[in-house]
Formats: structure tokens, C-alpha cells, sequence
């Protein structure tokens, strides 16, 4: 009984680093943000799956719990924002990759727990947008650069160099 | 006798194609006592010829296809006609009328909620809807559209509020 309410607890009032850390960004009315639920990565299944390969990304899609997104476009201080925002993620999450090119400043990190990542975390800055993004649910990082073709999320298509590697 | 058969097989095209409205839309145009007032509707057509005025990194062409209508309504609480009572009676048909909840998104300060109706992978309407003290808003989608392309737009659903700002309307 214990555990079972540890547990639905732990999952209740979990945070994802953008209600833990970046909370001081909902004050900005120029951000806009974006939260998608479980219903919308339900909606996945219905779906036509024509290849094996498909079927894995539903499958994936399927675990996601939420999305959030803080966007600023045409920020005079992206940069500024970007360079707050990459000191605030705790301990909990490791860099993943930090992509440096061109105009584009990205950084990715995962939180693992028990061995299997539960939230990935994007904080950017591509030519004067300013990004963060939090996805939570388990998450198989081989899949996500499909998730970011399916859902439009550019910035995400950087996760690709990890298919690379 | 031509033209009487003109006259019914064109009565019975056009009921044919007639889409069944919302209920949400029927519940505002009923409390404004007038089934024109209030809620303003874009046509393909006046999507199609508008497309340009939104960013190219918006809301595909794809989707613009596969709408037929928008329904827009806006009142804030200083407006005339403005009914308090309405966002309530909204949400209570959201909440038993088959919408699912997708998103919330929050916008030049101001929080919507996206839900969309849905068969399988075809969705028949998508609705943003912001309900405060102070303004109600709606944008009702109607259409066919492949959910597919509903997932590839829709971080891109708050480009759908600029229609307020564009001279479609």
C-alpha cells in the first residue's frame, strides 16, 4: 500500500525541468508556450503503421507523457535568454550533446532514471529564437529525430548527429 | 418543367453540402439572437489567398487545404454583447461533446486550450479556445484533415491566432 503510494506520488508530482527551472520565463509575455499532453501522443496509434520501422515510433510515441515548449522569436535578447537558461538545469541532467554552428546554439540533456532516460531537455538559441523545450516520458533517443519530422520541431532534427555517431 | 428540375437539383446539391454547424458556434449565435452576429467564418478560398500573410514556417499549405471553414469569435468583457455566462456553457459542451484535449498554449499573455474531434486518423475540427474574466475567444476549425498533418502543425496552432490580426476577417 506504501509503495503504491510512493509511487503514485513520485508520478503525480514529478516536475520536468521547465515547471522545476525555468519558471521565471511565464512572467515574459513575449514567450509563447506550448504543452502538449498524453492525448495528443495517444493520437499516434491511430496512426497507419506500413513498416516495422513505423511501428517502433509508435511504440515510442505511445510512452511520451508531455511537451513543453518556451519560444521567443525575433529576441533582440536571445542571447541573453540562452546564456540565463543553460546555467539552470540541475544536477540530474547530463549534457547530451551541445551543437555550436553557424548561428545555432544548442544544448541537450537527458535525465536517466533507473537506466532509462524519462525527460530530455533543449535550450537553444537559432539566429534570435529562443527555445526551451522539455520532453518527459521514456524516451528511446534513437526515435526522437522521427519525432521531431512528425511534430515540425526543427531544432530537434539536430538530434540526428546522435544516429550518426 | 426545366427549370423546376434546375430549381430542386439544385435545393438538393446544396443540402447536400451543407456541413452540420458546431453546436459551440449554434450556442453563441443563439445568445446573440441573431445567427449573424458575433461569429465571423473564412472560407477556403480566403485561407488559400491569405496563406501568404502568415510565416513561411507556419501552418503548412497542406493543412489550409483541407479545411473548408474557420469560425472566429471574440468578445472581451467591455464589448457589447458581451455574455459572462458563455465561456461556462462552452466548456460544458467541450466537456460532453467528443473533444479530446491536445495542448494548452499561451500566447501574447493569454492561455488557450487545442482540442480537436477526431475519426481514426481523420480529424473533423480544431478548437483553440480561451475563456477568462475578461475576453472569450474561439477558433473553430472545420474540415478533413489527416492527423498527420495535424501533428506536423501543431507547435505551430498559436500562428492560427493571428488570423485576428489579418484583414480576412
Amino acid at each position: 500500500m506504501l509503495a503504491a503510494l510512493v509511487a503514485f506520488g513520485g508520478s503525480a508530482f514529478s516536475q520536468n525541468a521547465i515547471d522545476k527551472y525555468f519558471n521565471y520565463l511565464d512572467g515574459d509575455t513575449s514567450l509563447t508556450k506550448v504543452t502538449i499532453n498524453s492525448k495528443m501522443f495517444e493520437l499516434f496509434t491511430y496512426m497507419e503503421a506500413e513498416s516495422d520501422e513505423e511501428k517502433e515510433f509508435k511504440e515510442m510515441v505511445s510512452n511520451l507523457e508531455s511537451l513543453k515548449v518556451f519560444i521567443k522569436e525575433d529576441a533582440t535578447d536571445a542571447e541573453k535568454l540562452f546564456d540565463e537558461a543553460i546555467k539552470k538545469p540541475g544536477k540530474e541532467f547530463e549534457v547530451l550533446m551541445e551543437v555550436d554552428q553557424d548561428k545555432e546554439h544548442f544544448y541537450f540533456y537527458i535525465k536517466e532514471t533507473d537506466g532509462i532516460v524519462d525527460e530530455l531537455l533543449m535550450i537553444g538559441n537559432s539566429d534570435g529564437e529562443f527555445i526551451v523545450l522539455s520532453l518527459t516520458g521514456k524516451i528511446d533517443l534513437a526515435q526522437l529525430s522521427k519525432l521531431s519530422k512528425q511534430m515540425n520541431i526543427g531544432s530537434m532534427k539536430h538530434l540526428e548527429k546522435l544516429d550518426e555517431d | 418543367m426545366k427549370i423546376l428540375f434546375f430549381i430542386v437539383t439544385f435545393t438538393l446539391l446544396q443540402s447536400c453540402t451543407s456541413d452540420v454547424k458546431p453546436l459551440i458556434i449554434t450556442e453563441v449565435q443563439d445568445r446573440s439572437n441573431n445567427p449573424f452576429a458575433g461569429v465571423k467564418v473564412v472560407y477556403k478560398s480566403m485561407l488559400r489567398a491569405a496563406q501568404n500573410k502568415f510565416g513561411s514556417d507556419s501552418i503548412g499549405l497542406e493543412i489550409i487545404n483541407q479545411i473548408d471553414r474557420i469560425y472566429y469569435y471574440q468578445k472581451d468583457s467591455t464589448s457589447f454583447g458581451y455574455q459572462p455566462n458563455l465561456g461556462g456553457k462552452i466548456d460544458s459542451i467541450i466537456a460532453t461533446d467528443h473533444y479530446t484535449e491536445i495542448s494548452k498554449v499561451r500566447h501574447k499573455g493569454k492561455n488557450y486550450s487545442a482540442f480537436v474531434k477526431h475519426k481514426k486518423d481523420r480529424v473533423s475540427e480544431i478548437l483553440l479556445f480561451q475563456n477568462s474574466a475578461a475576453e472569450i475567444l474561439l477558433i473553430d476549425i472545420q474540415g478533413n484533415i489527416s492527423l498527420r498533418d495535424v501533428m506536423q502543425n501543431i507547435t505551430n496552432l498559436p500562428d492560427l491566432l493571428q488570423l485576428s490580426d489579418l484583414n480576412i476577417l
